[in-house]
């Protein structure tokens, strides 16, 4: 698959070279020729040098022939425009922008982005499994379907605990998918599985319901 | 009516004088106001230019300007995209009924103007505007 990606700081070139090992033909486009260069000789992938808002620079990356295109420059309002015109002025099938500011992750998908990444909102995911609290933690989201998957860690006080799972209605549309013990054992959950406190739950929510499920579950008794 | 100025460079500054003498409650967003000098160096004979510290792209600073019951949003700092940005913010999450933003560069002025919103290169608005001043001096 050929896949153009504009902006070569250390995400968009960790993302060419991870998609080039992947066996997928990647290009990457920058303004800065220095960073260009320095892709070019310690990654050995393939890249420009170009403006990715510009029509005559996309077209020299032949971004009309491109699968995807993701847009990883540091500025948000660049990575939204670089989406729009490889939509809009090539047709690609699918665009993928990184922000920076997750307030602009729905206005994103509202202007046609397939798909928004969040970065901040990636990087708390991963710092939040070692928090000491009990905190939310995104780690995947189905663009298309509304949906996404979360993890929270039960804790010992919670409200919930001692109850069965069937007593507990969950907030519309969500399900718990999979509970890992305080020992990491995990067990699909059954209609009759008991929550004790300090358990990981995996759960599967509306995005619009997720705060919903997040404060059910930890809430304390 | 209230108008919404993203920019205050030459010509958000230069707009928001011109609207707020002609009555209308203007709010001027700009990162920098410091830089804004030539707005205070100018006669507002009515109305009211109120200025905003912040990023015009925000949503709070937006909100900030109250935007949700403004009538005319223009983006035109130096920046195309940011301009973009903002332009389709103020459509979409604020339905604002009237949204103008520049673009000098020539894909981006017709991507945004595809994409229904009314787009101007300043730059090219000036030299037309000399151009055909030029020439109807020499056919007259």
């Amino acid at each position: 698959m050929y896949v153009v990606i504009v902006g070569g700081g250390r995400l968009g070139t960790s993302i060419a070279a991870s998609l080039a090992g992947g066996g997928h033909e990647a290009f990457l486009l920058d303004r800065d020729s220095a960073r260009v260069a320095a892709f070019r000789s310690e990654m050995g992938g393939i890249a420009g040098v170009g403006d990715g808002t510009s029509l005559r620079n996309l077209t020299e990356a032949g971004v009309s022939r491109a699968s995807v295109v993701v847009a990883a420059t540091g500025s948000d309002e660049d990575n939204l425009a670089v989406c729009q015109l490889a939509k809009w002025n090539f047709d690609v099938p699918k665009t993928i922008a990184l922000v920076h500011r997750p307030e602009n992750v729905e206005l994103f998908e509202t202007c046609g982005v397939d798909v928004v990444v969040s970065v901040p909102e990636i990087i708390m995911s991963s710092l939040a499994t070692s928090l000491p609290a009990h905190p939310l933690i995104k780690m995947m989201r189905m663009h298309d379907r509304g949906l996404e998957v979360v993890g929270l860690k039960i804790p010992a006080g919670a409200e919930v605990a001692g109850k069965l799972l069937r007593e507990i209605q969950l907030p519309y549309g969500s399900t718990v998918a999979l509970i890992v013990n305080k020992e990491g054992r995990a067990e699909p959950p059954r209609a009759d599985t008991r929550l004790e406190g300090e358990e990981v739950v995996l759960a599967l929510s509306p995005v619009a319901f997720t705060q919903a499920l997040w404060e059910m579950l930890t809430e304390l008794h | 009516m209230s108008v919404i100025i993203v920019g205050g460079g030459r010509t958000g500054t230069g707009l928001a004088r011109l609207l707020s003498n002609q009555g209308k409650q203007v709010a001027l967003v700009d990162v920098d106001p410091a830089n804004m000098e030539s707005l205070s160096s100018g006669r507002i004979e009515s109305g009211g230019v109120t200025i905003v510290e912040g990023d015009g792209t925000d949503p709070r600073v937006l909100e900030s300007t109250g935007i949700r019951e403004a009538e005319i949003f223009i983006a035109v700092t130096g920046s195309d995209t940011v301009n973009g940005l903002a332009a389709q913010r103020a459509l979409y999450e604020y339905e604002v009924q009237t949204t103008i933003l520049s673009a000098r560069d020539d894909g981006l002025k017709r991507l945004y103007q595809s994409l229904g919103l009314s787009t101007v290169n300043p730059t090219q608005l000036t030299v037309d505007s000399i151009v055909s001043g030029v020439s109807n001096r020499g056919e007259g």
